[in-house]
């Protein structure tokens, strides 16, 4: 009874086939543990993948605070140090008015296109803390605004500020007053209230507009903390990443480098950061305040600066300063996301934040694709399952309905039904064989029966057929009379069917009369029935024959009609094919025009490129020709030098003996020193002519080489040309091959055309002709109908005889 | 004015002579020199002009200079000024000869040169700075034949 209840509890299982049970159980048996087995899977890799990807996002938000946050304060630290060394080695004195121009070139801000090494203020103060010289720079309105990144953004611009005038006390920034107190150096993410920051004039850069976020569907834990938690001094306090650097004289401290970079809108430290570690979005807080960031606002296209992190963040960074991880929400969106605490020159307690993370749908996405993988395998299997179980369950099902179908019969009295034989070894074949033989013994019994109820009925009937035929006899002769009268009087309404029956009594004889005259009027009103009969016949018969000529005749024209239809497509396009094969004709004429232009003027480079290389042959005799004749002047100019050489020691001889020769000599002495000097002017000159010459033929070797080189590229221009040559000529017996083909084609298509137009013409005359033999037959039709309608009038007069019994 | 002949000697070392001590100036190749033994380095040898054998010095190791067998004979050909005074002819062979210049007797000016050789400085007249401003060293060729023959 238990289990009949729980049966009835699933429902109509029972009323279910056992195929349909059996088939389903199979399915089931083969597809369950699959699809068990495949969510459990994906489960597993989901939460590996979750794993993974939080350990990767963890490693990347320690680099962004690392590399980019961190590194703009230690960037800050290293150009303070440098800034106070220089003033320290240059030996400025800080108070002297005279040493501010110096110093104001100290306070030089060189930023470039890396975000995480830029500065917006470089301030040397006093001993009492007071501005002696300094630069700010803000941020270029363009870059103070840029939307959510989707390409490489540019480099910020910067341009100066002239604010913080010199004397101002800059003591009330804690690590100034720290570093001055402490006469150590000092570096941290400085958090600076509105006031210092106007100060500053950085107030245009780090003023955010606190902006709505949405909260409604939010659980409590994802919505910011109440406002007034943190002092975000309404949206405009600075993050600062900011080092002070004590300038030291004779172990004193005379001052201080005060070095800083605003974080506010320094969106060249996330975008650098996302770009270059393929995260998808990167954030820098000041207290629970989005100060930079590249994670869209709600309307996609502004960034999220000026809205605050969710409760649980602000939890556990700010007040636990411990590291948050894990999943949470920005502005309605979900993010897998790290946040790592930051703090200022005291370290005690966090000032801010920096955050690194993923949108979550672009990881369930990622996910749901595995997922979807594995239940197409899933898929796979139960088919695989539905393809198995159909004919094993066919196997026992058929059986047993077979069994079902018989007994329904047997029960319905179709006693000789029997199942067919089987070989089947198991309960359903045993089954089987005790039917068949039930059946048998039942079919037996019955037929006993049958055979006894027949042979009572067919006694109680011969009783009764020897009582009518006593009845019968006593009426007969009553009737004859009677009958023979009223058979013979159809006669007078034209019936000649009637015949009087003949018996052999008295009545006989007189009924044998009628008949004969009854008999040969019937034989002469017969004859003329049958002739009008067959006329008519006729007619008919000829009818339908004219009448399917007619039709045929017709089929035939409208064939015809098609047939010249197509013909005529035919011609046209075979005349169409004539006119392509003309114009192709012409262009392969055209290219041979071409092609022989082609030559000649290959022809004519051929001839141009020979006389040139004749040229450079000539050219090339000429100038080592030349060679030869400076060389015999060379040997020319040694001569004269000898000459020269030999007319300067005769002169010198005759100067001598003109010294000699005392008063006497005096005129010719000054004829011997002009002749010395004219044979030294002679030397010095062959010297001249002699470097000339040897100018002119290392001048003549350079030409020599170059005619060699220019003879050689003729030579090969020659070749190539020649070549071009060979490929003109192939072109031109190429086009010929075309043209002729083409003119083939041409006179082909032409031929055709002549022939399809006497074709044309040929049927068109066979159309006409089945048109006329249409229209004959068609008479002749008109003339049978007519006879037809003669035929049936006779048919109608005649018909008022009646000739045989119907 | 008086004229004199500058001769170049080795390491630009330059001299003069008064142009009427001087005979005459020719060519000669060290193939023509022929050495004579046992005596002075300073004296190169023997060579013939005009059919007479005359003696050939080398001038700037006579006046305590760089010889010219120092640089090897690098030169093939040399100049040789012919001194003659009563009969007696001396051939100085220098590298090169240079110009005839006149000079002033105040143009010349007298120096002691107390480093240079004690043979120099018995026949030095003085110095001139010619116009390419070397110092050029004027001797007396008489007082150096006088030298020689002692």
């Amino acid at each position: 009874m238990a289990q009949s209840k729980h049966l009835a509890g699933i429902g109509g299982w029972n009323n279910r086939s056992i195929r349909t049970k059996l088939t389903i159980i199979l399915i089931g048996l083969g597809t369950i543990p699959v699809l068990v087995s495949i969510q459990a899977i994906t489960t597993i890799s989901r939460n590996r993948t979750f794993a993974d990807l939080q350990t990767n996002l963890n490693k990347d938000g320690a680099s962004f605070v690392r590399e980019y946050v961190e590194w703009s304060r230690t960037e800050s630290e290293r150009t303070a140090s440098t800034r106070a060394q220089l003033i320290t080695a240059s030996g400025l004195d800080i108070n002297n008015p005279a040493s501010k121009p110096a110093l104001q070139t100290l306070t030089k801000i060189d930023n470039g296109a890396d975000p995480e090494s830029n500065a917006n203020f470089v301030i040397i103060l006093n001993q009492r803390g007071q501005v002696v010289a300094r630069e700010v720079l803000e941020l270029q309105p363009e870059s103070i605004n840029l939307p959510v990144p989707d390409q490489p953004i540019p480099p910020p611009k910067y341009r100066p500020v002239n604010a913080l005038p010199l004397g101002t006390s800059l003591k009330d920034l804690s690590i100034v007053a720290s570093a001055l107190n402490s006469r150590k150096a000092k570096s941290g993410i400085e958090l600076l209230p509105a006031n210092l920051m106007q100060k500053l004039g950085l107030a245009n850069q780090s003023t955010l507009e606190l902006r709505p976020q949405p909260v409604e569907n939010l659980p409590e834990n994802l919505r910011p903390l109440p406002s007034g938690t943190f002092n975000i001094d309404n949206g405009r306090i600075g993050l600062v990443s900011m080092a002070v650097e004590p300038i030291e004289k004779n172990n004193q401290v005379v001052g201080l480098v005060v070095v800083g970079a605003v974080l506010n809108r320094n969106y060249g430290i996330v975008d650098g950061f996302t770009r270059n570690f393929k995260v998808s979005s990167a954030s820098i807080f000041a207290q629970d305040l989005r100060v930079a960031t590249s994670v869209p606002f709600t309307d996609k296209t502004t960034r999220a600066i000026g809205t605050r992190v969710a409760r649980e963040v602000a939890d556990t960074v700010l007040r636990k300063k411990e590291i948050f991880s894990g999943i949470t929400n920005i502005l309605g969106q979900n993010y897998l996301r790290v946040y790592i605490p930051l703090y200022d020159h005291t370290g005690q307690q966090p000032v801010g934040m920096a955050s690194a993370g993923i949108i979550l749908t672009e990881i369930e996405q990622r996910l749901l694709q595995e997922q979807l993988l594995g239940f197409v395998v899933g898929a796979g299997v139960l088919f695989i399952a539905v393809v198995i179980a159909v004919p094993i369950t066919g196997n026992f099902i058929t059986p047993l309905e077979r069994l079902a179908e018989f007994t329904r019969r047997l029960g319905s009295g179709e006693l000789t039904a029997r199942l067919p034989e089987t070989q089947r070894g198991d309960e359903i074949g045993i089954l089987e064989r005790d039917l068949n033989f039930m059946a048998q013994q039942l079919e037996a019994l019955v037929n006993d029966q049958q055979i006894k109820a027949i042979a009572l009925e067919q006694t109680q009937a011969e009783i009764e057929a020897i009582a009518q035929k006593q009845k019968q006899e006593k009426e007969q002769l009553q009737r004859r009379a009677l009958e023979l009268l009223m058979q013979v009087d159809p006669v007078s309404r034209g019936d000649l069917t009637v015949r009087a029956t003949v018996t052999s009594d008295e009545v006989g004889t007189l009924a044998d009369s009628y008949n004969s005259i009854i008999r040969s009027l019937r034989q002469i009103v017969g004859d003329v029935q049958s002739a009008a009969q067959s006329v008519s016949v006729t007619a008919i018969d000829s009818t339908e024959a004219v009448q399917a000529v007619v039709e045929d005749t017709n089929r035939q024209t409208l064939s015809l009609a098609s047939a010249l239809e197509q013909i005529s497509d035919m011609v046209a396009s075979i005349q169409a094919v004539a006119q392509r094969a003309q114009q192709a004709e012409a262009k392969v004429q055209m290219t041979k025009q071409v092609v022989q232009v082609g030559d000649d003027s290959a022809d004519r480079a051929l001839e141009g490129i020979n006389a040139l290389k004749n040229t450079v042959v000539d050219t090339a005799t000429k100038v080592e020709r030349l060679g030869n004749s400076s060389e015999k002047i060379t040997k020319a100019v040694k001569v004269i030098r000898n000459f020269a050489a030999q007319t300067n020691l005769l002169a010198l001889n005759a100067s001598i003996e003109a010294a000699r020769a005392g008063e006497e000599g005096e005129s010719f002495a000054v004829v011997a020193e002009k002749v010395r000097a004219l044979a030294q002017q002679s030397a010095s000159a062959s010297n001249e002519i002699e470097s000339i010459v040897d100018d002119i033929q290392t001048q003549i070797q350079e030409v020599m080489t170059a005619m060699t080189a220019g003879a050689q590229q003729a030579e090969t221009g020659t070749k190539l040309v020649r070549q071009v040559r060979q490929i003109l000529q192939e072109i031109t017996s190429a086009s010929n091959e075309a043209d002729q083909l083409v003119q083939e084609i041409a006179s082909s298509a032409t031929a055709q055309t002549t022939t399809s137009q006497a074709v044309s013409q040929t049927m068109r005359a066979v159309a006409d002709t089945s048109q006329s033999t249409a229209q004959r037959s068609q008479a002749v039709v008109n003339a049978f109908e007519r006879l037809l309608a003669l035929a049936e009038n006779l048919q109608a007069s005649i018909a008022q005889f009646k000739l045989e019994t119907t | 004015m008086p004229k004199f002949l500058s001769l170049h000697l080795q390491d630009q070392q330059m001299v003069m002579l008064p142009l009427e001590q001087l005979t005459e100036v020719f060519n000669v190749s060290l193939t023509q020199i022929v050495p004579i033994p046992d005596v002075p380095s300073t004296v190169m040898g023997v060579c013939n002009w005009r059919g007479e054998v005359i003696w050939l010095v080398d001038l700037g190791s006579l006046l305590g200079f760089a010889p010219l067998h120092q640089q090897g004979f690098r030169q093939t050909n040399y100049k040789v000024v012919l001194l003659q005074k009563q009969g007696e002819v001396l051939g100085l062979a220098v590298p090169k000869v240079g110009q005839i210049r006149e000079y002033g007797e105040n143009q010349v000016q007298n120096a002691q040169f107390s480093h240079l050789h004690q043979r120099l400085q018995n026949c030095l007249l003085g110095f001139v700075v010619d116009d390419d401003r070397h110092t050029v060293l004027a001797i007396d060729g008489d007082k150096l034949l006088e030298q020689i023959g002692t």
